[in-house]
């Protein structure tokens, strides 16, 4: 027999009860898997938290929480997470690995949380190889590209104007690399104190190698219709050759790189001991900090063709929505405004990334202009004719399967021919293909 | 052993002394300048050992980026390493010392065999990763401390055992005479004994719980719960290795431990000594 | 509580702490190795596939050896500088020891891929400070060209990193040894050298025992050593256990074959303590 004391204090204790559910229910967070850190003072991190803030206020009651992860376990990671049911909302996914990302059916589909509201013009504008790359057919749209990175050629402008050449000179590969043999620098004891062409053969941590573009500009493939690798061919053979003879005969690669992770290399640029060398577009902003950004410069890499731009290796973020997602509607939400014209200014701006418009790039001529910015027009122009990992084809260790092949003919131990079709056998065995 | 100082000893000292600056404290010594360098300087090159002007922006800027958070996250799970990993460490110990028992051997042959476990290999990150999302062990307070635990229990166990192994069975026996139970013995008798090899024990939980990284990195996502070493390595980047911040915190992340060290550094060679190593 | 189950009482927390934390983690993965891990979480089921696609690469055996090499070794090397270095350190007292003993675990407190990037940079980058220093007395070296200057670096820099341990617990085992053994067989007329052989040597059995343990596990199963030193060149001659297993998962995305590597290594690890143990005849 309950007395009124007893129903008033079961009253209150339903009604605090009540109250957080009732915050609760009114208050949803959004999980977000990246490796920028909201709280970071990088001008990219900054530009996150912008966002943020510009989503939580214009949708009140929603917090987006973005929990930090290592950027090389993190895609591993929400695999696993997908696979054990608790993945977040919203993950940003290594590009090479988006085609598997897609197999697996962890990822929704882009197009109907949101991109089927978006006018043409928007969907225009966006349209290029990485909004190529997301697609599987119309109505089907499983990621959008961040963090956009291109394979080029960062140089010292310093250094080539200091040796007589004018930059704009430079128009095909051989160009380049008879800048490189009039930048190569020695002191009177003949030891080299400064590398005309920078490049890597390290299998950790490495960049795909020029090779590959060489054989991609004149066959237009790097793998067979069964996945299968096709790199042991004349162009690659001969490509190999040229790259080893600037270690033995040119003489304008130090032979320590063949242990040279990417890292290793901008130590060495930041040094101020290499004056052309192979780099990644993103990497622009970390150099900036240590080279006058008048000084150091990005270009794509130069090919055959005057003036055309070489097929380099395009790679970036898939940013993608957990396709089990409870909360699918407003992670698109999220989603659809991260990648959004405004928030691509706001990228651009602050974070100084490769914008995904091209309306952004219309719009904002002055700020590209500036020599601080120039590689992100650069870059920007060198993705017409990148390429781009395979959608049927799991292409892991491709890296290191060719810097290994070159490690081997620049220590003299195999023909280019021979290292090329090992680094295919490997690769074929690896993958079953 | 107090030899006099001969000439040939102090020759000894002094190249000893040298090598061990050079090859021990001076990589250590770059790293703490480095992060004093502004960052266009870092890299310059020749080397700039001291014709540089410091700044303390890598210091501000780590500081702003939740770091102390970081800092008070690793105290509070290496505190709580310390206690649960005495408390556990300390019983195991006495169980497998004071009673023999027809599981004894092999017991132990099972802890000193999972040391192996706990150093661990990359791959087996991801089923763990399942295995204990599965439990609903992840990015909760108490992940880290729990694991951590685990890792370090091992040896501490050893170290713990070893000194018990010197105290004399005698001072049992008057104590059960007396009526005590074996938990008082414990208590009262036996731990007291052993402060030095605790105080060993417990510096190494410390340190392995402070310097681990990959548990802090793989089971915990919560910003708010990251541990120091983790947020070290987030300067070694997507987009690049910063090394004036990477220095800066790897720095700060070195103090407790030098200070700990430093107090209690005594601590750990005479609580090793007692019986512990014998 | 019944006598015989009090034992267990004490002994159970902990061993139920490490049975969950540790053995039924590595089960799960003996269990998780036999799936098709193409996607990372569990596929298809295909038995001991893995392993075998694991034995069919060339490079395998080779590596095992290159492994066993490396941990060799590194870990006599290690032991032979401790005992003598914990031996110097013996001898001195007050503050100078304190320092001492400073300088000598300083690599080891550093947060370990910190540590081994400053080596790297210092004495192995050949735009190294310490690489500096030396040419400017005259001493020019080039380390990572040649596989064997490579693996020569590596060894040295893993001594550099746990020598630091091993030096503590070595000091503490000699601190143990009574002062009046010495002082008698100095009487007998022994030398330093018969002193250490006789007396030292044989006391310091047990600590001996676990730093050869820890280091052994510690050398085959670490990975930030050789990721971060060489990166596992040149052309994969420094390329050991525990770097093929980071290198086949994070860089290629070839998990099946990197958990079949890591449960070999695991097996291989338990195998190992325990022949060490029972090696030395080493009881409880």
């Amino acid at each position: 027999m309950m007395n009124r004391r007893t129903l008033a204090a079961l009253g209150l204790a339903l009604g605090l009860a009540a109250s957080p559910l009732q915050s609760a229910w009114s208050q949803t967070t959004l999980r977000m898997w990246t490796f920028l850190n909201p709280g970071g003072q990088a001008p990219r991190e900054k530009a996150l938290k912008i966002l943020i803030d510009r989503f939580e206020a214009a949708n009140p009651g929603t917090k987006v929480q973005v929990e930090q992860q290592v950027w090389d376990q993190m895609t591993p990671k929400f695999f696993a997470a997908h696979g054990a049911g608790n993945a977040p909302d919203v993950s940003w996914v290594v590009m090479d690995q988006f085609p598997a990302a897609v197999q697996l059916g962890a990822l929704a589909n882009l197009h109907d949380l949101f991109i089927k509201n978006w006018p043409k013009e928007q969907v225009d504008a966006i349209n290029d190889t990485y909004w190529a790359f997301g697609g599987y057919g119309p109505g089907n749209h499983y990621m959008i590209a961040h963090s956009r990175n291109l394979l080029g050629i960062m140089y010292r402008e310093d250094f080539l104007r200091e040796g007589g050449i004018d930059p704009a000179s430079i128009r095909t590969w051989d160009d380049m690399i008879e800048a490189a043999k009039k930048l190569t620098k020695r002191n009177d004891k003949g030891e080299v104190t400064r590398w005309g062409l920078g490049l890597q053969f390290g299998a950790d941590k490495a960049d795909p190698s020029p090779v590959l573009n060489f054989i991609y500009d004149k066959y237009g493939r790097l793998f067979a219709e069964n996945c299968k690798a096709l790199w042991a061919n004349d162009v690659g053979v001969a490509a190999m050759t040229k790259i080893a003879s600037y270690v033995k005969d040119a003489k304008i690669t130090p032979e320590a790189a063949v242990n040279y992770s990417v890292e290793d290399l901008y130590d060495q640029m930041a040094a101020g001991r290499i004056a052309i060398m192979s780099a990644a577009s993103v990497r622009m902003p970390q150099m900036q900090g240590s080279i006058d950004p008048r000084n150091i410069k990005f270009i794509p890499f130069p090919s055959d063709t005057p003036g055309k731009p070489q097929a380099a290796s395009g790679t970036g973020w898939a940013v993608g929505v957990w396709a089990k997602s409870r909360n699918l509607a407003l992670a698109g939400k999220w989603a659809e405004f991260m990648s959004s014209p405004e928030a691509d200014k706001v990228w651009v701006e602050i974070g100084q990334q490769v914008p995904l418009y091209a309306s952004t790039v219309a719009a904002m001529p002055a700020f590209f202009a500036e020599p601080k910015n120039q590689f992100l027009a650069a870059a920007s122009g060198g993705f017409k004719t990148a390429w781009m990992s395979p959608k049927n084809c799991a292409i892991g260790g491709i890296r290191e399967d060719v810097n290994t092949a070159t490690q081997l003919v620049v220590l003299g131990r195999k023909t280019p021919l021979e290292a090329l079709k090992e680094a295919e056998a490997k690769f074929n065995q690896r993958h079953g293909y | 052993m107090s030899s006099p100082w001969t000439l040939g000893r102090i020759a000894l000292a002094v190249v000893i002394t040298a090598a061990l600056l050079f090859i021990n404290l001076f990589p250590i010594a770059w790293g703490l300048v480095t992060s004093l360098k502004a960052t266009p300087e870092i890299m310059a090159w020749p080397p700039r050992f001291i014709d540089f002007s410091p700044t303390l922006d890598h210091y501000r800027s780590v500081l702003a980026s939740m770091f102390t958070r970081a800092i008070a996250n690793s105290l509070f799970y290496s505190g709580g390493v310390i206690v649960l990993g005495l408390l556990l460490g300390a019983l195991a110990a006495f169980g497998f010392d004071r009673f023999s028992f027809r599981l004894r051997n092999s017991l132990f042959m099972l802890i000193v065999a999972s040391i192996p476990l706990a150093i661990g290999a990359a791959a087996l990150l991801v089923p763990n990763y399942l295995y204990f999302t599965y439990l609903g062990v992840t990015n909760q307070w108490f992940t880290l401390v729990l694991l951590y635990t685990a890792y370090q229990l091992p040896l501490a166990i050893w170290i713990l055992k070893g000194a018990m192994e010197g105290v004399p069975r005698e001072l049992d026996e008057a104590a059960y005479v007396d009526g005590a139970t074996s938990f008082t013995v414990w208590r009262r008798i036996v731990m007291p004994l052993c402060l030095p090899a605790i105080g060993a024990a417990g510096l190494f939980l410390f340190l392995g719980s402070w310097n681990e990284f990959v548990a802090g990195s793989v089971m915990v996502d919560s910003p708010e719960l990251r541990p120091v070493q983790v947020a070290v390595y987030q300067n070694i980047g997507y987009f690049g290795r910063d090394w004036g911040p990477l220095m800066a915190s790897a720095m700060l992340a070195v103090v407790p431990i030098l200070a700990i060290y430093l107090l209690l550094g005594r601590l750990l060679i005479s609580g090793l000594t007692r019986g512990a190593v014998k | 509580m019944r006598p015989s189950l009090r034992p267990f009482a004490y002994v159970a927390p902990a061993i139920l702490l490490i049975a969950f934390v540790l053995y039924l983690p590595s089960l799960f993965g003996i269990y998780y190795s036999q799936f098709d891990l193409r996607y990372v979480a569990p596929g298809r089921y295909v038995g001991f596939n893995n392993y075998l696609r694991l034995l069919g690469d060339p490079d395998f055996l080779a590596m095992l050896v290159r492994s066993v090499v490396f941990t060799a070794a590194a870990v006599s090397l290690t032991v032979a500088l401790a005992l003598a270095l914990a031996g110097w350190v013996n001898t001195l007292k007050g503050w100078f020891g304190m320092a001492i003993q400073l300088l000598v675990i300083l690599p080891w407190i550093v947060s370990h891929v910190v540590s081994a990037l400053l080596f790297k940079w210092v004495f192995v980058n050949d735009i190294g400070a310490g690489l500096w220093l030396l040419s400017q007395l005259g001493i020019s070296v080039a380390p990572l060209t040649s596989a064997a200057s490579a693996m020569a670096i590596l060894i040295a820099y893993a001594c550099w990193r746990t020598m630091g341990f091993a030096v503590v617990l070595l000091l503490a085992g000699m601190k143990s040894i009574p002062e009046e053994l010495y002082e008698a067989a100095s009487i007998d007329g022994a030398t330093s050298w018969q002193r250490f052989r006789a007396i030292t040597l044989p006391l310091l059995k047990t600590p001996m025992l676990i730093v050869c343990v820890i280091l052994t596990l510690s050398n085959l199963n670490n990975v930030e050593t050789p990721l971060v030193i060489t990166g596992g060149g040149p052309a994969g001659a420094t390329n050991i256990v525990p770097l093929d297993i980071f290198m086949r998962a994070f860089a290629r995305f070839d998990f099946s074959t990197a958990i079949a590597l890591a449960i070999g290594a695991f097996l291989a690890n338990m195998l190992l303590v325990i022949s060490y143990v029972r090696l030395v005849k080493w009881r409880v």
